[in-house]
């Protein structure tokens, strides 16, 4: 397939293209384009109450301002504008819409209820100001708890006890198994609310071409092709004069994934006051209205035999939907997503779930990096680590009693879900082996009672649902996630080479790596391709950027096409060079003779016959031009898999964690640019060290959120986080394209549940049950104390 | 949040009564107030600016005197828009309590913020909360004792 | 907040990155929206508005400085630089070079404060231990990297300054 003299250029590191104008500063992100003089900017009016209804809204003063041009409410946009409908077709979903303005009653603190269109951003948010809205404040559902009753205040009239999805599964045999084992290991597992909190806040600008009456507009999004269709669909303006264009986006991390009501409400201004329009959020807007995530409660029960073999597992999860379905994943991502994933590389053969949705009057949840994976392998992972602890066996012991072992792949899981290729023991082996686990052990059982600092390790195995396909967004009823993405590649006329992806990146450094595949393909140098995404005019359509699918599901395309347009290239060189077809290897920009090596025209000389542009005619049969559009439909999911294993030190008095030792085995198949992937890897970690340790949304019980700024939203900075030890198994997956298996998400799922399993470890000699998130030091000193008292009292 | 108090001032009973009745003193005693209007007999119409971090705004809100005891306890029931800035409301339990020709007022409060005063200035209202209280106390005790101030006692 | 009565503009020069800039801005005007909107000059990013991210990291006067927590009118005067700047006049090449090498980026949002806050650092600290280095970065959120490569980069910006240093050609240049 590749050429064999040809330089490989997949597997190397090769330094990203995107970084010269992003070092000098030149990169344009959304609020960097300059926008036309006559542009329009808008500020929302944002709802103080969780939950109340809208009596009166007294816009005069606002309109009145020197500046502001229009103010509309959701009467007013109700003329233009369709509600944003979440389809989901999913058993047991209940669908609710979301006006871009809220109609009637709010049901979040932040939730727009009117919206200024000024000359001036300054002025905008001067006239919102003056917006006077008359509340009638009702009771609120805010805590996943307490909105999960019959008593609750209703967020939805039409959705009873605020159930917004709940489904259930059973295995055949999981009655049975279950009943049947020796015992049962049972915890519940509360993991905090957090967000994705890209440095870029999010923005849109729209703007007109009068002539073509077709809108420009452009985005911070990580979904491009997904927002024009949805546009078109809401605003009822047709699609192909919709262009949406993502400039450079300041990371997404899922946060940008997601369609939002502002969107709309530009793109809409913009059609109707026949003006350019821009927005740009603010932090306190972005912590308030960007989707959350993760803030779930696993109830799991474990049957097992004496060895800790898991016979049969329960899991019965609760999600916090928010108030609304976000678009397009819905309130259903998290709540399967977790209830599915969290058998994970275990030989689990009995399993069941119950696991619902339950809306609260919070900011909308939606697919943040990992979505439920960092949160589900937390409760098996710390479920592991009890087992251990009840029957006295190392928890890697039981781990490594548990995991699929590698004559078993291909496996099918429990849930019918093929793992084609994976490394669950030696990723293991390799992690304990890095981070000396056995000697810790041995150190850590020489502590004293006595000791000002606990030392713990803690261990996560996983595997990391990953570029995803139609069948695998199937099943999960999201049938507004095509799952294939495309490439175009087009050989110019001058031998260089165009490639256009369906992706829009976020920082992943894509006009680089893609661009290295494209080179092994096609046989053409990685310099001589320029590639090029995010902007629908050009690109064709795909499913974009999210749920590690980049590589697998573009990279897949960008094989598929160059392996399509390698064969016509071939064929004109081999009527050049005067040999049989099969004689013709593309190697750097050149197709040679492989028998005669020293003869070889280069792509330009090609190029220049299919564009009719030299005197030789093409030959008989071929048609002009040298491109070719392919579509590429991943497998249901690619399986990477890792182990984290973090060694962690825990201050007695002030509770502080340390992390002192993190190692990473990674296994995402195939390495595209190790250096890439790194990077992906270690800002997944801190992330996940983040959400472990210190990120937490905070509402208070009246649904007031108590944070909304990032000295209260605390992220790790530089002095928060460790060395990380990295190092790649690669096990390529047979069943994609290319072998790749995705990355984006696999730091942050391995590093939420191995710091808390550290921390938790590092706690268990003061007879401390670590099972929240996050784990703050107030958190931890309130559980030991807890365990002390009631020794104390035993004593008594 | 709660919080809770006491202060001493150096007048009988009946003389605090009627200055925490009185609508000029209370014009004069609460920090920031620009405008205190007597409704009723228990109510007032008010507006104060306040200050809470990077944050000042305008509350316009009415207070309401519940379970009066004349003159030894009542609540003080209140609650203040303050526009894009949020909400406050809160209400506070007042006991008085007279000794050797001294009042001792003691107070609970229950206070709830909303809006942006909630989202950026949480972690600093508590702190203002008691500021204002103290202010309050040192205003009024400056209004009844003139020349002369009151003991904060511990908040 | 402030309302129509406040809004009276005033004049405001700044130098920035040598160049004499006057524009009529409100009082309230953000030094960061100057750079940015008034000005043109857009490698100045805002991340927070409250001072705590650094993506909007200049120097005023020769010290960095976040450009969102000072309103225009009270620097009128000053010497403003920011990454343009700083990158024409090859100042921050050493460091651009070791960012790319050892990836230090990636969305690139931060980089233009994390750039400005190093290049500081440096001239203060050619030497370096990786804790200073961190240290040093508390003014500047990442939420790409996990500062691992960052933290590697200037570790690499300093020992190849060493060298240059060490070689009389490379003096002229600090």
């Amino acid at each position: 397939m590749i050429a064999q003299g040809h330089p490989r250029s997949i597997g190397k590191h090769v330094p990203r293209r995107e970084d010269p104008y992003l070092l000098r500063g030149e990169g344009r992100f959304l609020d960097d384009i300059a926008e036309p003089k006559d542009t329009l900017f808008l500020s929302f009016a944002m709802s103080p109450h969780a939950h109340a209804r809208i009596l009166a809204i007294r816009t005069d003063a606002a309109s009145a301002l020197p500046g502001v041009v229009a103010v509309y409410t959701a009467e007013d946009m109700a003329r233009f504008v369709k509600p944003i409908r979440t389809v989901i077709e999913i058993q047991g979903y209940r669908a609710s819409s979301r006006m871009v303005l809220a109609q009637d009653e709010v049901r979040f603190v932040g939730e727009h209820v009117a919206v200024v269109v000024a000359e001036d951003p300054y002025i905008a948010q001067d006239a919102a100001e003056l917006i006077e809205v008359d509340y009638e404040p009702l009771p609120a559902a805010v805590r996943l708890e307490e909105a999960d009753s019959e008593s609750a205040p209703l967020v939805h009239e039409d959705i009873p006890r605020n159930v917004m999805f709940e489904a259930a599964f059973a295995s055949p045999d999981f009655q049975a198994a279950f009943e049947s084992a020796e015992m049962i290991v049972s915890e519940t597992f509360r993991t905090g609310r957090v967000a994705g909190v890209p440095l870029e806040p999010r923005g849109c600008l729209a703007l007109l071409d009068h002539v073509a009456d077709s809108l420009l507009f452009y985005t911070s999004t990580q979904i491009p092709h997904l927002a024009r269709t949805a546009l078109s669909e809401i605003l009822d303006f047709p699609e192909p004069r919709i262009r949406v264009v993502t400039p450079e986006v300041g990371g997404g991390f899922g946060t940008k994934a997601q369609f939002y009501t502002e969107e709309v409400v530009t793109a809409a201004l913009a059609l109707n006051l026949r003006r350019p329009i821009k927005w740009v959020q603010d932090r306190r807007e972005e912590l308030l209205t960007s989707i959350h995530a993760r803030d779930h409660i696993y109830r799991l029960e474990a049957a097992i035999d004496g060895e800790g073999r898991i016979k049969a597992l329960r899991t019965d999860l609760t999600t916090n939907a928010g108030a609304y379905s976000s678009y397009p994943f819905g309130c259903t991502l998290e709540a399967t997503g977790g209830a599915r994933m969290i058998v994970g590389p275990y030989d689990i053969r009995n399993y069941a779930f119950h696991t619902r949705a339950i809306a609260t009057h919070t900011c909308p949840s939606g697919a943040y990096r990992g979505v439920a994976q960092p949160s589900c392998f937390m409760a098996i992972e710390g479920l592991m680590d009890r087992i251990g602890r009840k029957l006295g066996i190392d928890p890697a012991t039981v781990r490594q009693r548990n995991l699929i072992r590698s004559e078993q792949l291909p496996y099918t899981n429990v849930l019918g879900v093929r793992y084609d290729t994976g490394s669950y023991e030696e990723c293991l082996r390799r992690a304990l082996e890095r981070v000396d686990y056995w000697n810790f052990r041995k150190r850590q059982a020489e502590a004293r009672d006595d000791d000002e600092v606990l030392r713990g390790i803690g261990i996560c195995c996983f595997t990391e649902v990953a570029g995803a396909g139609s069948g695998g967004w199937r099943v999960r009823g999201l049938t507004k996630v095509p799952g294939f993405d495309s490439a175009s590649i087009k050989v110019e006329p001058t031998g260089k080479v165009t490639l256009l992806v369906s992706q829009a990146a976020a920082g992943q450094g894509h006009l680089t790596t893609f661009a290295q595949v494209l080179a092994d393909y096609l046989g053409v140098k990685v310099e001589d391709v320029f590639v090029s995404e995010g902007d629908t005019a050009t690109a064709p359509y795909g499913t974009n950027t999210f749920a590690s699918r980049g590589a697998v599901a573009a990279g897949g395309a960008v094989i598929k096409a160059a392996q399509s347009l390698r064969q016509k290239i071939a064929r004109i060189a081999a009527f050049l060079l005067d040999v049989d077809v099969e004689r013709v290897e593309l190697t750097e920009s050149k197709a040679i003779d492989k028998e005669n090596p020293e003869k070889s025209v280069d792509f330009r000389q090609v190029a220049q016959i299919a564009y009719s542009m030299t005197s030789v005619a093409l030959p008989q049969g071929e048609s002009f031009g040298l491109e070719v559009v392919e579509m590429y439909d991943p497998p249901l999911a690619t399986w990477p898999n890792a182990v984290h294993a973090v060694v962690v030190a825990v201050d007695r008095r002030t509770a502080k964690v340390s992390i002192e030792k993190y190692v990473v085995v990674h296994d995402s198949g195939r390495l595209i640019n190790p250096m890439i992937v790194d990077g992906q890897i270690h800002g997944g970690i801190v992330q996940g060290i983040g959400e472990a340790l210190m990120e937490q949304i905070v509402y208070d019980e009246d649904g007031q959120m108590l944070n909304a700024n990032l000295l209260d939203y605390l992220m790790p900075m530089a002095l928060d986080v460790p060395q990380i030890d990295i190092s790649h198994i690669e096990t390529p997956s047979i069943d994609a394209l290319g072998g790749f298996k995705g990355v984006g998400e696999g730091g942050v799922i391995g590093a939420v549940p191995a710091v808390t399993n550290a921390v938790a470890d590092a706690l268990a000699r003061t007879g401390a049950n670590i099972n929240r998130l996050p784990l703050r030091p107030s958190y931890l000193l309130r559980e030991m104390r807890r365990r002390q008292l009631a020794v104390d009292g035993d004593r008594k | 949040m709660n919080f809770a108090g006491e202060h001493l001032i150096r007048s009988p009973k009946h003389a605090v009564w009627d200055a925490i009745n009185d609508p000029d003193v209370l014009r004069d005693a609460i920090p920031g107030c620009q405008e205190l209007h007597k409704k009723s007999d228990t109510e007032f119409d008010a507006v104060v600016q306040v200050k809470v971090g990077p944050l000042k705004a305008k509350f316009k809100g009415s207070v309401r005197l519940e379970d009066i005891q004349q003159p030894h306890r009542c609540a003080i029931v209140g609650e203040g828009q303050g526009g894009v800035a949020g909400f406050a409301k809160g209400n506070a339990q007042v006991e008085l309590i007279e000794s050797q020709g001294a009042t001792l007022i003691r107070y609970n409060v229950h206070a709830a913020i909303g809006g942006k005063l909630a989202q950026i200035g949480s972690r600093v209202v508590q702190g203002v909360a008691t500021r204002l209280t103290l202010q309050f106390f040192e205003n009024l005790v400056a209004r009844i004792e003139p020349g002369d101030a009151g003991e904060p006692g511990p908040v | 907040m402030s309302q129509a009565t406040s809004l009276r503009k005033t004049d405001v020069t700044l130098t920035i990155n040598g160049k004499s800039y006057t524009r009529q801005v409100e009082p309230r005007r953000l030094l960061v929206d100057f750079i940015r909107h008034d000005v043109g000059l857009k490698a100045t990013h805002i991340g927070c508005e409250h001072g705590v991210c650094g993506a909007c990291t200049v120097r005023i006067d020769g010290r960095t400085a976040r450009s969102c927590l000072h309103f225009a009118v009270a620097v009128q005067g000053a010497e403003i630089e920011t990454l343009e700047g700083l990158s024409a006049d090859g100042r921050l090449a050493g460091l651009q070079k070791a960012f790319h090498d050892a990836h230090g980026l990636q969305c690139g949002y931060c980089t233009p404060g994390v750039l400005l806050t190093a290049e500081e650092f440096l001239s203060e600290n050619p030497e370096p231990s990786e804790q200073e280095i961190r240290a040093a970065l508390s003014n500047n959120l990442c939420r790409c990297t996990g500062y691992v490569n960052i933290v590697k980069a200037i570790a690499n910006a300093a020992r190849d300054r060493d060298k240059t240093t060490a070689d009389p050609a490379g003096e002229s240049r600090k």
